[in-house]
């Protein structure tokens, strides 16, 4: 196990790494001119005089060899120092921290009514009896995540805020201002997690020792809580550490419709304005967090699935 | 299977054994109403599936579908709720909505089918390769696709389009190469489960050639559950194209496109419900179908995509 977990975490900073140089090349490499790009967006590329095109570039380092230039940014990432934003001149660091607070409050309360609901509806979905309920449970995780996030968080607010005038459409005054962000972006997730866990469930219900002990003359509820769910839980698992990739992805579109600030609306805001470092920044932020989360899982996975830390045991399952 | 190693007749393609595979239904299910709720019915794949070449004809011929024009704009009839003359109701300046969700349906459409074609050969191409030469070039690809996994798809996107600059075209291209990382994990799965196959080893002893092998024997076995990914990434494409056209990534505003229409509706949330609602409401039809047909060709495959 011990093994295992050095791989993994090696394979962490190996991804890490990856992602950096991923979008170093898309970013820097790929655009003719960065400093064009980055102007270009506001449309003044063209006011600009070359002295001051080439005093920018100089500032941020657009003058030097690409090798060159990839090292030194890598060193400077390795430090934390992901340049500066074009936009505000601030350190893209320190655009993050003053971002991350909003979106922690928004994603925890997200995963935590996510989780909520899609372990009730799975495990409704699985343990009902009365097949129109059975239908209409297993219906609901296919149509959520169909549901486009943008679309979900207009309707809301149009209901909650601008028709029944219960909860504010913009924000970030106080707690009732999470609702309907949290919500919106609580939709998909908690739809994906359902559609593995029920899968799951309805796997487990059909194993072997469920029979056994439903003959032995268990209750469907005591086999629901005592041999069901714990062995069902992997897949799902395995599934939210990859959701909390679509949390963030999923921030930028609700922080974008409910006016919150946040990582969401800093990466939307670097992506209109062709902010490069605020966008290589948030992405490798985001790959760091995938990373974590998905080592932490895999922690878990280790203490719902006690068989993997036997030597020779199979990995845990990765969909 | 009756193992002869007469090459030519182990080469076709094999028995469908799968079905054998799937566990027997015990005696003692613990819900009454088993499976028969959970698998969807063929005229429901078929639904899908219609739903599905309507929009696409939408997306080639606009004109069969409405007789209103989706840029001429019409003051005195503006902001009407909908009703038998405009179907979706009329926006702003007075053009009819259904009419702009019947045009936009060309470029969203177009953007994704590009989108998931991208994601289908770059990714298939990536996967099969890894898949069918094993060792080092399987682990440096698959390494590569670990990558692409971690950074979470709409941003993977958003870092493209920064790249490349807006427009719906390289939105296309953005949602495309953030499609890349599936197909190739599932052609990678496929192809590696088919090569392992002893009709494959029998080819090999014949002595056809690798790259004969690979086109006769692996690919034609092993495009199923592709295939029905392709058409879960089609849901999954259409719901990126417009959501990165909402975020205003995508077309030049005339234009109608279904992101950018709903987009545009925002300011009239309180008073006209018609210009988000219901252009929203047909991405949904569109991307539940694509998924369900996705997962009925996957089970149809007999894999659980």
């Amino acid at each position: 196990m011990i093994r295992y977990l050095g791989a993994r975490l090696a394979q962490a900073v190996g991804v890490l790494w990856a992602t950096f140089t991923v979008t170093f090349v898309l970013l820097y490499v790929l655009p003719q001119d960065p400093i064009v790009t980055m102007l270009g967006a506001r449309g003044d590329s063209s006011s600009l005089d070359p002295a001051q095109m080439a005093e920018l570039r100089q500032v941020f380092g657009f003058d030097q060899p690409v090798p060159l230039q990839y090292l030194t940014r890598l060193a400077a990432a390795l430090r934390g120092d992901f340049g500066l934003s074009v936009q505000t001149r601030q350190p893209v660091l320190h655009e993050i921290a003053q971002a991350l607070p909003h979106t922690l409050a928004l994603a925890g309360l997200a995963l935590a009514l996510a989780l909520t609901a899609g372990v009730v509806i799975a495990t409704a979905a699985s343990y009902a009896t009365r097949p129109w309920l059975r239908q209409v449970l297993f219906a609901l995780p296919p149509l959520g995540v169909a549901l486009p996030t943008f679309w979900v968080g207009l309707t809301l607010s149009q209901w909650f805020s601008f028709r029944w005038r219960l909860l504010p459409a913009f924000g970030t005054d106080g707690f009732r201002s999470l609702i309907l962000p949290a919500l919106t972006l609580a939709v998909p997730v908690s739809a994906s997690l359902a559609q593995v866990l029920s899968q799951s469930l309805i796997a487990t219900w059909r194993a072997p020792h469920i029979g056994l002990a439903r003959s032995k003359g268990a209750r469907r509820w005591h086999v629901l809580t005592h041999h069901v769910f714990r062995n069902s839980l992997g897949p799902a698992l395995a599934v939210l550490g990859l959701t909390v990739g679509n949390v963030l992805a999923g921030s930028v579109v609700t922080e974008t419709i409910f006016a919150r600030p946040g990582l969401g609306r800093l990466v939307q805001l670097a992506v209109t304005e062709q902010d490069i470092p605020v966008v290589q920044g948030v992405a490798v932020f985001a790959a760091a967090v995938f990373v974590v989360v998905n080592l932490v899982v895999d922690l878990v996975q280790f203490v719902v699935t006690p068989q993997l830390a036997r030597p020779g045991a199979a990995r845990p399952v990765r969909p | 299977m009756t193992a002869t190693l007469d090459g030519l007749e182990l080469a076709a393609p094999p028995v469908q054994r799968r079905g054998s595979e799937r566990p027997v239904r015990p005696a003692w299910p613990a819900p009454r109403p088993r499976r028969r709720s959970a698998r969807p019915r063929p005229w429901s794949a078929l639904a899908g599936a219609v739903v599905l070449a309507v929009v696409l004809t939408w997306a080639v011929a606009p004109g069969w579908f409405t007789s209103w024009d989706p840029i001429a704009t019409s003051p005195k009839d503006k902001l009407l709720p909908p009703g038998v003359e405009h179907w979706f109701g009329t926006d702003q300046i007075g053009r009819d909505v259904f009419a702009r969700v019947v045009y936009g349906s060309r470029t969203t459409i177009q953007a994704t089918v590009i989108a998931v074609g991208i994601g289908l050969v770059a990714g298939s191409v990536l996967g099969a390769v890894a898949g069918f030469l094993g060792g080092r070039t399987d682990s440096v690809v698959m390494r590569c696709v670990d990558v692409l996994l971690a950074i979470p798809n709409l941003l993977l996107a958003m870092v493209v389009v920064t790249a490349l600059g807006f427009g719906s075209l390289n939105v296309a291209v953005a949602v495309g190469l953030s499609a890349v990382a599936s197909f190739a994990r599932v052609m990678r799965a496929e192809v590696v489960r088919v090569r392992a196959s002893p009709y494959v080893e029998a080819a090999f002893a014949g002595g056809e050639r690798t790259v004969q092998v690979l086109l006769r024997h692996i690919l034609p076995n092993s495009w199923g559950p592709v295939l029905a990914l392709s058409a879960l990434e089609f849901g999954g494409a259409v719901l990126a194209v417009s959501a990165l056209s909402f975020l205003g990534y995508g077309v030049v505003p005339p234009d109608p496109e279904w992101g950018s229409l709903i987009a545009e509706g925002r300011n009239w949330l309180a008073s006209a419900w018609w210009l988000t609602t219901l252009p929203g409401l047909v991405v949904v039809v569109v991307v539940v179908s694509a998924n369900h047909l996705g997962r009925s060709v996957g089970r149809w495959r007999g894999e659980r995509a």
